[in-house]
């Protein structure tokens, strides 16, 4: 699958096979964060009781906290699934700053050893303990954001695609 | 310089996503949040009329870490003796929050210092396991001891196992 040489950098990989894996990283990842966050809208109380339970926060804080992280999974969802690529590239910016902070608060409950719910998809789930699964599921996430970052100006024949 | 631009354009999105927050929390500014503060936070499970601040900073377990760990915890109902009697989750052991300090003072109770203690009681908050549990390290040393988050509405919820005289699962 190795192609020509391009402007110093080496294609390894079908433009079109690139497109078709962009895209469907930025749809995971889209419908990822929109179904994590629509239960967070609905629920504001219990997202904040979650939120409040990772003892990480001031408690003049966890409200907002509440209100506004779901927010920005929707609008970074929405940016990300837009195929303009300035969106998309600062949708991927917002969500992978998000889940860079989730990882960051999953580490430091292993760390601490604190037996708590995850709250990611809303505070009222009531089976997903935060734990080594969250962090290897956050990782993933994370990996899937930077490909869905990734540019899919120019299809296999070198014409404008998205 | 994209990422710069992108850097930019994510500041927007930020700032939107802020904006929707703000509008979000003015619409519900009628519910009555969760995480209350230290004064906020009220006592007791039974309705005597005391009123004992708990400050909440015990550890929480989740339902289904206790129902994992069922047979190495120890729970410790701080909800009144009465409510007790007709429902507790199985092996339980009543401390209802509104006698600790007369029951530690006056007997010894079959806990054990080094086990680990998971509290609960009727408030969604855990302010009287909270309070309960407080007083069992101060008294006892008790070295692990933990809120049940949700206290015993989400154990019900959750279809945890319960005996006593109002038996249901």
């Amino acid at each position: 699958m190795q192609l020509a040489p391009s402007r110093g950098r080496n294609r390894v990989v079908d433009p079109r096979v690139r497109f078709a894996i962009v895209w469907a990283a930025r749809i995971a990842v889209a419908a990822t964060f929109v179904i994590a966050a629509t239960p967070k809208v609905v629920e504001l109380e219990a997202f904040a009781t979650a939120i409040d339970n990772y003892r990480a926060f001031p408690r003049w804080s966890i409200n907002g906290l509440a209100a506004v992280v779901p927010m920005l999974e929707l609008v970074g969802a929405a940016a990300v699934m837009s195929g303009r690529q300035r969106w998309v590239r600062a949708g991927a910016i917002v969500l992978g700053g998000l889940t860079t902070a989730f990882i960051a608060l999953v580490v430091s409950v292993l760390t601490r050893g604190i037996d708590l719910q995850c709250g990611c998809f809303g505070g009222n789930e009531l089976t997903e303990l935060v734990g080594w699964p969250t962090l290897v599921r956050d990782v993933a996430l994370l990996s899937a954001i930077v490909v869905a970052g990734l540019e899919t100006r120019r299809s296999a024949s070198g014409a404008p695609v998205g | 310089m994209r990422w710069l631009h992108g850097l930019r354009d994510a500041s927007l999105l930020g700032a939107s996503a802020g904006l929707l927050g703000v509008i979000s929390l003015a619409a519900r500014l009628d519910i009555p949040w969760v995480p209350a503060t230290k004064d906020e936070a009220p006592a007791l499970c039974g309705d005597d009329g005391t009123v004992l601040h708990a400050d909440p900073g015990l550890p929480r377990i989740a339902v289904a870490e206790c129902r994992r760990r069922l047979e190495s915890v120890v729970f410790v109902d701080a909800r009144s003796s009465e409510v007790f009697a007709s429902a507790h989750i199985p092996g339980a052991i009543s401390l209802p929050a509104d006698e600790i300090d007369t029951v530690l003072a006056s007997q010894s109770l079959p806990i054990p210092t080094d086990g680990e203690l998971v509290m609960y009681c009727d408030r969604k908050d855990g302010g009287d396991a909270e309070y309960v549990g407080r007083a069992l390290g101060e008294a006892l040393g008790c070295q692990s001891v933990r809120v049940l988050e949700g206290g015993w509405q989400a154990w019900l919820d959750a279809a945890g196992p319960v005996e006593g005289a109002q038996q249901s699962g």
